[in-house]
């Protein structure tokens, strides 16, 4: 196999990763043949790697997977998300699961005054007047016995490495939320087998040690907002490069079910016991490659906060 | 709900009659009983004809005339309804029969709430069969959306492009070292994330492809160690099976690959299977291996019942015992116990006792003084890809091996 020429075809139907290929071999000035000795050199992943393979990948005979696709990209010194992200094709279809014109396909709602209409996302700052409000109110959702408040009382300042995001309908409908921090891998493990508590998780996030991000809880009346609650996360996950682990802790099911749906395996599923009270606690622990390479995470990941906002917007001023 | 209470006593039947109304108050239950397991079967039997019919609760004593309760749950074995209806033993018998009998109902794959002592406490019955309800829902609900791969779909993706290995941390106790990693497979198709071990390895060994998957699993970690001069002085632990030791080409190909790392040790940990290991070739096997410098494992300790044979007739280098005897030995007193003595028993045999599954400090403090040599766990690391590790290894070393005590 001798080395193709170096063509630029401006199409936009062109699979991204092929561009990208394509436009990093040109850079480094590499032959197909080069750039396979390459990978071989560099990964154990392509230990079996041959030219024709990569001349394949470029002419979108066949694509490798995502989790390989990143492997490659980060070899390069870029992440998957960064080459996504960039991708108008692959916006738009993240996009299209956050759009409620697209919920005529689904229509299902779970909330009983709500279909589909306009709603804004508001985050709820910790000197917000209804902060305690929202808390509680997505606690007693979420109903996880081992993030119980324990006292009623409690410091506000203590609390304001919580993130609380509340998507609401019009007369103040609260259609949507989601509840998550940053903590550190120990605190999550010491959570998950029940040696602390949402107290413990909250004081110790320094910020220093963190390498995770932590979803307590999330919720979306229908699943747009859904989607659109999760893109807040897995978006600010995405971008934030020291965090390696994507964490759930839940007890709701449909947010299980739906991780579950988009092939995710849930890390633990523990059974709390104390006294009459016996819930199961389903927790998924995520690697930063692995968000990547799952689509459906990925799609969520390249919706920006902004272009979130500009799309709410338009759909205000529409409806 | 439809309740048959089966009991030689009317006095027992009725006194759980009376405790159900009491507890079911808000529903309608329907009672049928049963003096012995003869005339319990043809009710069931008859029961189980239409779906309006159906029972939803089965509360069976033991020790009857005329068919025992042991016949009763024969013969749900045997019919096609044993999976479907709640059944609650009851007896006076000794707390060890009740066992014995909950295990031959676990083998027969019943819907078994419990086995009870008399007097039988209803309220904890009908929690538990609340609970019961509730999981086997969500095993179902799981089961539609995480359903094992078809063998055809496995035999697709069993090769080096769809194969990631990620690398788990082996780590000396009490010095805080790594002393090497384990090899852990992931499949990895189109945009799906990651498939884990436990969605593949049973079609994989039940469509005798586990040769075929051993020997990419190797070839990747081999060439893995060869990328990094740092990584040849950790040891390299690769899963294999009982069904790779009867394949003389597969021992060939282990010793060729391990001439490629002269100065690492490579170790092949043995996973449970049903094969029992004292066949002459397996045996040849292992010698031939041990010879040629590398070491076996045993993994898994405690989950199989064949384990002790094994370690009576391999020269392990090792046991490993198994995460969920692990996880939890802080809080749980019996898992507690099973560790303590594997740790004695390794200790005896001067085999090392590595434990998995180690995910907070309180849990390693206690191996430690048990006197377990290494762990491996969540606590230490997640599992690691490639690429990551050697800066992985970097930031570890770097932050000191004061693990323990941080």
């Amino acid at each position: 196999m001798t080395s193709t020429a170096y063509s630029c075809t401006n199409d936009n139907s062109s699979h991204v990763f092929s561009m990208f290929l394509k436009q990093i071999r040109h850079e480094n000035d590499l032959s197909q043949e080069q750039f396979c000795l390459r990978l071989r050199e560099e990964s154990s992943l392509f230990c079996n790697l041959d030219s024709i393979t990569i001349s394949r990948w470029e002419r979108e005979v066949n694509i490798p997977s995502l989790a390989k696709q990143a492997e490659i990209v980060e070899l390069f010194g870029k992440e998957l998300f960064d080459v996504y992200g960039n991708d108008h094709q692959f916006i738009s279809e993240g996009i299209d699961l956050v759009n409620y014109e697209q919920s005529y396909t689904d229509g299902r709602s779970i909330h009983p005054y709500y279909k589909e209409d306009s709603y804004t996302i508001e985050k709820i700052g910790v000197e917000h007047h209804c902060f305690l409000f929202f808390l509680r109110m997505i606690l007693q959702y979420e109903g996880n016995p081992s993030i119980e408040l324990v006292s009623e009382e409690i410091i506000k300042d203590e609390y304001a490495s919580l993130n609380i995001m509340v998507a609401c309908a019009y007369g103040n409908q609260v259609v949507g939320h989601c509840l998550y921090l940053d903590t550190s891998t120990h605190e999550i493990l010491k959570l998950l087998n029940f040696k602390s508590g949402l107290q413990q998780v909250i004081t110790s996030a320094k910020g220093v040690n963190d390498d995770s991000l932590l979803v307590l809880s999330s919720f979306g009346a229908t699943s747009q907002i859904e989607n659109s609650m999760m893109s807040i996360y897995i978006n600010k996950f995405a971008c934030s490069k020291p965090l390696r682990y994507l964490c759930f802790s839940l007890c709701d099911e449909t947010l299980i079910k739906k991780l579950t749906a988009a092939k995710l395996t849930p890390f633990k599923e523990k059974l709390y016991e104390k006294e009459e009270v016996q819930v199961t606690i389903v927790s998924f622990l995520i690697s930063r490659s692995e968000v990547m390479a799952n689509r459906f995470l990925l799609k969520l990941a390249v919706i920006s906060a902004s272009r979130l906002n500009s799309m709410l917007n338009t759909m205000v001023k529409g409806g | 709900m439809r309740v048959l209470i089966i009991d030689d006593q009317r006095f027992i039947r009725e006194t759980i009659k009376a405790e159900l109304k009491r507890q079911l108050h808000y529903l309608e239950v329907f009672f049928y009983e049963a003096e012995c397991g003869n005339e319990a079967i043809e009710l069931i039997r008859w029961h189980s004809q239409k779906e309006e019919t159906q029972l939803d609760l089965i509360i069976a004593d033991l020790k009857m005339e005329n068919g025992d309760g042991l016949a009763v749950i024969n013969f749900m074995a045997a019919s096609e309804i044993s999976n479907t209806i709640p059944l609650a033993v009851i007896s006076s018998s000794d707390k060890r029969t009740l066992e014995l009998v909950e295990n031959i109902s676990n083998t027969f794959n019943l819907y078994l709430i419990g086995v009870y002592q008399k007097p039988v406490n209803i309220s904890l019955l009908l929690q538990q069969l609340k609970l019961l309800k509730r999981v086997r829902k969500q095993a179902a609900d799981k089961a539609e959306h995480s359903a094992l791969l078809s063998l055809e779909q496995i035999s697709y993706l069993i090769n080096q492009e769809n194969l990631i290995l990620c690398y788990q941390p082996k780590i000396e106790i009490n010095t805080g070292e790594i002393t090497g990693f384990e090899v852990l497979s992931r499949l990895c198709q189109k945009g799906d994330g990651f498939i884990y071990p436990d969605k593949f390895i049973p079609q994989i060994t039940q469509g005798g492809l586990s040769t075929t998957f051993s020997k990419l699993v190797l070839e990747q970690a081999i060439s893995q160690w060869m990328l990094s001069p740092r990584f040849l002085q950790y040891d390299l632990s690769v899963n294999i099976t009982v069904e790779d030791l009867f394949d003389q080409h597969f021992i060939d190909f282990v010793i060729n690959k391990k001439q490629l790392l002269p100065n690492t040790k490579l170790i092949l940990e043995l996973t449970e299977s049903h094969e029992t290991i004292e066949q002459d070739m397996v045996l040849r096997s292992v010698a031939k291996l041990i010879i040629n410098d590398i070491a076996i494992s045993l993994d898994d300790f405690g989950k199989s019942y064949s384990t002790f044979d094994r370690l009576d007739c391999i020269p392990f280098d090792e046991i490993k015992i198994d995460k969920d005897f692990v996880c939890d030995l802080d809080r749980n007193s019996q898992h507690l116990a099973i560790v303590e003595s594997t740790i004695a028993l390794a200790n005896k045999l001067k085999v090392k006792a590595v434990a998995e599954g180690v995910e907070t400090l309180s849990v390693l403090e206690h191996l430690k003084s048990l006197g377990c040599n290494m762990a491996q766990g969540y606590y230490f690391s997640p599992p690691i890809e490639g690429r990551y590790l050697e800066s992985w290894i970097g930031e570890y070393s770097g932050e000191g091996c004061n693990v323990i005590t941080s």
